[in-house]
């Protein structure tokens, strides 16, 4: 029970870089607990959930130890993911927007030296991949958006 | 208890330092006495415990080390600071103020 206690509490630090003191130490306490619940006359499976039940909210201590370590900013991970989100929406959005300004582009320039058909073609494909970016990231942005004001 | 619960750990750093006070001491050694001292009614749980020795840590009220005891078991031992040993002084000032307000604000008359 005690080598399931310590696989317990490496198992609840097992994303954390930085965990080795904080886990020691709060392996330690727990299997202290574990030892003197044991003593009381618990038995050993009582004990264990009891010792593991003190051990309360993990996810208070989770990015505590990266405060602890000088020149770690704590990350969010899920505001980096949402950010990430949003600004791979307004980059396709610039890129298509910029499709749509240079289209004719093409078409100017291949109409000056005899084809125009050609020109015409390459001027409706950049309309039509800039449509198709805004479209296949509209539903993203929006997406991300309403969950922002979610959480406002 | 809940209530009385909250209360109180809203003062668990002060209940700490407390224990501090009195000789340097390991996590579950201190939880252990605050348990004893209630009666089995208020204990922290590990992650309040830790949260609240790494803040007390950072603001220079306690400081710790690593110190072995009996079989072979690394402990993290947590000694008070001048520091911490005024703001203790300091928060227990505090409570007495506030118990006193409390105990006139909750008068009634049957009770005089």
């Amino acid at each position: 029970m005690r080598e399931q206690l310590s696989q317990y509490v490496n198992l609840l630090f097992a994303g954390e870089d930085d965990a080795g003191y904080m886990k020691e130490e709060i392996l330690q306490n727990t299997l202290d607990r574990y030892d003197d619940l044991l003593e009381e006359g618990k038995t050993p499976e009582a004990a264990y959930r009891m010792a593991i039940a003190g051990i309360g909210d993990p996810g208070k201590l989770l990015g505590i130890s990266r405060i602890e370590a000088p020149g770690r900013a704590p990350v969010c991970e899920e505001n980096t993911l949402e950010q990430m989100g949003l600004n791979l929406t307004r980059l396709m959005r610039a890129i298509a927007i910029g499709l749509y300004i240079l289209s004719p582009a093409p078409l100017i320039a291949l109409d000056t030296i005899g084809y125009p058909q050609i020109g015409l073609c390459l001027c409706l494909m950049l309309v039509a991949a800039a449509t198709m970016l805004i479209l296949l990231f509209r539903g993203k942005g929006r997406n991300t958006t309403a969950h922002q004001t979610d959480k406002q | 208890m809940s209530i009385a619960g909250d209360l109180i750990r809203g003062h668990t750093d002060a209940v700490i330092l407390a224990r501090l006070m009195q000789s340097d001491s390991y996590g579950y050694e201190i939880n252990k006495t605050i348990s004893g001292l209630s009666s089995g009614r208020f204990e922290l749980k590990e992650a309040t415990l830790y949260t609240a020795f790494r803040r007390l840590e950072n603001l220079g009220c306690i400081a710790s080390y690593w110190g072995d005891s009996g079989a072979g078991a690394r402990r993290r031992y947590y000694t008070i600071t001048p520091a911490g040993r005024a703001a203790f002084l300091r928060q227990r000032e505090e409570w007495q103020q506030t118990r006193q307000i409390m105990d006139k604000l909750l008068e009634t008359e049957e009770d005089t």
